[in-house]
């Protein structure tokens, strides 16, 4: 076997394997840093050029790409509280307010630290695993899947903040959210619309943006000013800062990277939830917990570093029993094929070295791709102090391209102004978030392995398996150990300090009672509607909404209950009622905005439409002279040009005037 | 139907203008005539096709996932079609996924320019189009069809599967083994529940794998016993983790049949018997009925055209005929056949335009009790 790693690294260091790994982290920097590019697009985009490549090249170039989209989506989620990729949502929860404090620095430097520290301690992981692999995957079948997708919602606690019940709202909205489209079993799509769009379910990247970028960038608008709230010069933390923390808390990225590899390895799970587990690890594990949310560098750290060392894991189903467990692998996988290499159980044995060059690629791409950031952080970091309104054009041309290239079509845009409403109201009214998104995720893997896990077996007897015991143990386990973490939360939450939890949600304290009984009302909405048609559908296709939506309106209601109370209090206690209105009549202007936006596609196309905002926005909203309006635009359309038209190739939408 | 396969015929395309070079004219002038006006027909073609694509740029549309087997092909395809094309366009490859390959479907039907810039590369949803799917919004015969890469369906099961199994001899002694299906309404799932349904197999059908290297993953670990795939699936997945370390045999592949029923044998899967075959040997007869005549006609459809490009309707002459041309040209094109055998570990079976169409035809004249009897089938399961 050492032979075999030894081998892995002379292919790997030889030239011209090497220069294309370097080529490859600096693309794949560039495809995590844009919100919405993604891994996934990147992929897509350098398959082609290795074709005509050696098999070590073609590799080194590919990989190298991959394996650092989870360190530069980073950028994102902590300057502008958009998940840069899907693995990076988690980190927004302290990543966002720690910049809003003017911690960008520190935050990269323990992000970046973490994802170098996590990319290679996985891949050593992962080598050091390798007997083992086959068996582990082996035996986790479709039952272990469910089990692992309950342990997954029993995270919901974790990510809730100081209300489980709201937790619980918004991960069985999540759930409910999972279900829009063809059933698992196919024959009938739910909640469909009559939207083909809605067939095949709502798409993730669109409604993570809008549950998240939006908001935050109605704050944005609505402040005016920039996204940290304490001056430069005010600012004493920086990268060394967050070395360190990253550093101090070894035990945390030990962990995280143990869930990050052997989560990863389970294909169809793993990159996709990663980042939760990682965090709510750390929320759970942690003995003073109250700051997470708040911008506790740990909630940057643990998901950091699970979501690089999660990818040698899941390269392992794919080369060893060609089996992806995820759309980028599958293109690695195609990748692989292409170059005459067939995945299968001898890439374990007989073939280790090239494995043994893969694993060597993603440890050396990430040591790279964050060493490549740190030195370019602190500059990084200045956007935190560019004024607001300077951000605002360019950040809707990256949310509203992000979310177009998730299916291309003018549905995209509705999910994501939709969810972005919704997002909103659930940020000021204290709904928290992240469950939302954690139930959305796992919903179809959970009512998927579940259809299976019915069909294969009779009644519960998978219930005994021993890996289903140990998860039910861990579940147990899990709830037991968060309720007892949160004793203490409680009797401050009967004092009247229940705050959201949803990263800058927190910043505000107190929430908006109004809100929050708009946002419960909505919820409480959309689970009756969501209830009303499982009675007339089949078993197999209506029983898990209908176990998801009864359950969602108990707490709905009780959730309502809860907001009119407090409304009843806040009006006897004198207090603003709707403390929130100034900033949602600022919302709405925004949104005024957005809907010019739609209508001018609708009518030129966005490669006009977007720089067009662009322009009137700084000239009418943001104060700036015509000119600078004017320069703004020929940059927008100049990046939209090159890289969404040239580079992605983009379908643009088909505009009435130039279709 | 005619399979073209490697290796290839070599080229015998009219060349205009090495013909107005070596043409020595002789004396009989109508002879001659006739050679210079064909010359100057097929050049002033061949320049209209390739004034249609000059310096543009062709957007090949995939409506699966980018990864999934028919982008791995498309891709490929797309890497050698537009040096064919008349004008070298360039070609950029853009995936529609959605509501299994009907969003692009309908993208193309709707939205498309008919103007050949904007070319289909699909797994068509013709099956969607036998069960008047409600998500599927045109007519599938109305597109133009320029060609398509037919791929057969290999089954195999696990050879300790209920009391062993190593062919398919003894499938019927078997006892409620577990079947890994995707979609009950898949082309793939309808023929391996038919094809066990006629051989009166004891059976449990497990549908909700998404794709079939889950499913193989579930064969792997017992979960389900039986399953097939595609020639590109089954020679990437299945026979390096299945039938190479001798965990699973292969039991039998369906081939397309003509309008005799007479099989169509294919070369790249020697050794495995036809699925007619195995009927015949486990029930002394040929597979026959109103099950077997609806397994046959999807079936038919399946093998020839699991893949298919066209282009919207209204797309201009010159447009299409570049393609079809170009289409045309990709059996003889060494680089993409190697290409091509690289990917599956067997030659590509391109089918022309003409087939294609006629499959497409025949689909939509299907009798109305037998699509009644097909999506009776699909709710049976």
């Amino acid at each position: 076997m050492f032979d075999a790693v030894l081998n892995g690294l002379v292919a790997v260091a030889a030239w011209p394997a090497i220069g294309y790994l370097f080529l490859g982290v600096l693309l794949g920097l560039w495809f995590g840093a844009v919100p919405g590019l993604s891994g996934l697009v990147g992929l897509a985009i350098l398959v082609p050029f290795t074709f005509a490549m050696e098999p070590a090249p073609a590799l080194a170039f590919l990989l190298g790409a991959f394996a650092v989209t989870t360190t530069s989506d980073t950028i994102a989620s902590v300057l502008l509280g958009i998940p840069g990729t899907a693995a990076s949502q988690a980190t927004i929860l302290d990543g966002y307010p720690m910049a809003m404090r003017g911690e960008a620095s520190r935050a990269f430097g323990a992000a970046f630290t973490v994802s170098a520290i996590g990319g290679l301690l996985g891949a050593a992981v992962l080598g050091v695993s390798i007997p083992l692999v086959q068996p582990l995957i082996l035996s986790f079948t479709q039952a272990e899947v469910f089990m692992l997708c309950l342990l997954g919602l029993a995270m919901v606690g974790s990510l809730s903040g100081n209300s489980v019940l709201l937790g619980l709202v918004a991960a069985l909205i999540g759930l409910g959210l999972s279900y829009v489209g063809y059933s698992e079993n196919g024959a009938l799509p739910r909640y469909w619309l009559g939207a083909t769009y809605l067939l095949e379910g709502l798409p993730l990247i669109p409604v993570v943006l809008g549950l998240f970028a939006l908001p935050e960038l109605i704050g944005l608008a609505a402040r005016g000013s920039t996204v940290s709230n304490v001056p430069r010069e005010r600012i004493s933390s920086g990268i060394a800062t967050g070395i360190g923390d990253a550093l101090r808390n070894w035990w945390l990225v030990l962990r995280s990277t143990a869930i990050g590899a052997y989560v990863g390895m389970l294909p169809g799970l793993g990159g996709s939830i990663v980042d939760w587990v990682a965090y709510g690890h750390a929320v759970q594990s942690s003995k003073n917990n109250e700051n997470f949310g708040k911008g506790d560098v740990r909630g940057v750290i643990a998901p950091e570093t699970a979501n690089n060392a999660m990818k040698g894991g899941a390269l392992i189903p794919t080369i060893a029993f060609g089996i992806p467990g995820s759309a980028a692998m599958a293109i690695l996988m195609g990748a692989l094929l292409i170059q005459g290499m067939t995945p299968g159980p001898e890439m374990l044995t007989t073939r280790l070295d090239v494995t043994f060059s893969l694993v060597w690629m993603l440890a050396i791409a990430n040591v790279a791709g964050a060493l490549i950031l740190m030195l370019l952080a602190r500059h990084i970091a200045r956007v935190t102090f560019i004024r607001g309104h300077l951000l605002v054009p360019v950040i809707v041309l990256f949310v509203f391209m992000g979310a177009w290239l998730a299916n291309s079509s003018i549905g995209d845009w509705a999910v994501l102004l939709l969810f972005g409403i919704l997002g909103y109201l659930m940020k000021q009214g204290g709904v928290p978030r992240p469950p939302l998104v954690l139930g959305f995720v796992i919903g179809p893997i959970m009512e998927n392995a579940l259809f299976i896990t019915n069909s294969v077996h009779d009644g519960l007897d998978w219930l005994a398996r021993p890996i289903c015991l140990v998860i039910g143990a861990l579940i147990v386990g899990s709830i037991v150990f968060g309720a007892r973490r949160r004793r203490p939360t409680r009797v401050q939450a009967t004092e009247g300090a229940r705050r959201a939890h949803t990263g800058s949600d927190t910043q505000r304290g107190q929430t908006d009672p109004t809100t929050a009984l708009l946002a419960t009302g909505l919820l409480l909405a959309a689970s009756v509607y969501g209830l009303a048609p499982t009675f007339s559908w089949p078993a197999d296709v209506g029983q898990i909404p209908m176990l998801t939506f009864i359950p969602a309106i108990v707490f709905c209601l009780a959730a309502l209950w809860h907001s009119v109370r407090e409304l009843r209090q806040a009006r006897a206690a004198g207090s603003d009622i709707f403390p929130g209105r100034t900033e949602m009549g600022e919302a709405g202007r925004l949104y005024l905005w957005w809907f010019g936006v739609l209508a001018a596609t609708i009518l030129a196309g966005q490669l006009i439409a977007l720089p067009v905002f662009a322009a009137l926005y700084l000239t009418f909203r943001g104060g700036y002279p015509w000119w600078a309006g004017l320069l703004y635009a020929a940059g927008s359309v100049s990046f939209l040009y090159l890289v969404f038209d040239r580079i992605v190739a983009v379908l643009w939408y088909p505009s009435l005037l130039f279709h | 139907m005619r399979f073209r396969h490697f290796p290839a015929i070599p080229n015998a395309q009219f060349n205009p203008i090495r013909f107005a070079i070596v043409y020595k004219p002789r004396k009989r002038f109508p002879g001659a005539a006739l050679a210079c006006l064909l010359a100057v027909v097929i050049g002033f073609t061949g320049t209209a096709q390739a004034q249609h694509y000059q310096g543009k740029r062709i957007t090949f549309l995939i409506n699966y996932t980018a990864g999934g087997p028919t982008d791995i092909e498309g891709r490929i395809v797309a890497r050698h079609l537009g040096k064919h094309i008349a004008g070298n366009p360039g070609i950029v490859v853009k995936n529609m996924p959605g509501a299994g390959g009907i969003a692009g479907t309908n993208f193309m039907g709707e939205v498309a320019r008919p103007d050949g810039l904007t070319v289909a590369f699909f797994g068509p949803p013709l099956t969607q189009q036998l069960l008047q799917d409600s998500g599927l919004r045109v007519d599938l015969s109305e597109f133009v069809w320029l060609g398509g890469i037919g791929l057969p369906l290999v089954c195999f099961i696990r050879k300790d599967a209920g009391t062993g199994i190593d062919s398919a001899e003894n499938l019927l002694e078997l006892d409620g083994f577990r079947v890994a299906g995707l979609r009950p309404t898949t082309s793939l799932d309808l023929r391996m529940r038919m094809a066990l349904d006629l051989l009166g197999a004891r059976y449990r059908y497990v549908s909700g794998y998404r794709g079939l290297a889950n499913a193989v993953a579930g064969i792997m670990q017992n979960e389900v016993q039986f399953s097939c795939g595609t020639i590109l699936t089954f020679r990437q997945i299945v026979e390096p983790n299945l039938i190479g370390p001798g965990l699973a045999v292969a039991l039998w592949y369906f081939p397309a049949t003509g309008p005799d029923g007479s099989q169509m044998r294919d070369a790249r899967l020697e050794g495995i018997p036809t699925f007619i075959d195995v009927h015949e040997r486990l029930k002394g007869r040929k597979p026959e009925g109103r099950l077997y005549d609806a397994f046959r006609m999807i079936n038919n459809y399946a093998v020839a055209m699991q893949r298919a490009s066209f282009v919207p309707a209204g797309t201009p002459d010159e447009a299409v005929d570049a393609l079809r041309s170009a289409w045309e040209a990709l059996p003889r094109d060494e680089d993409f056949v190697s290409d091509y055998i690289r990917l599956v570990k067997a030659p590509p079976a391109l089918v022309q335009a003409t087939a294609v169409r006629a499959h497409v035809e025949a689909m939509r004249a299907i009798e109305p009790d037998t699509a009644a009897f097909i999506r009776e089938f699909v709710r049976r399961q």
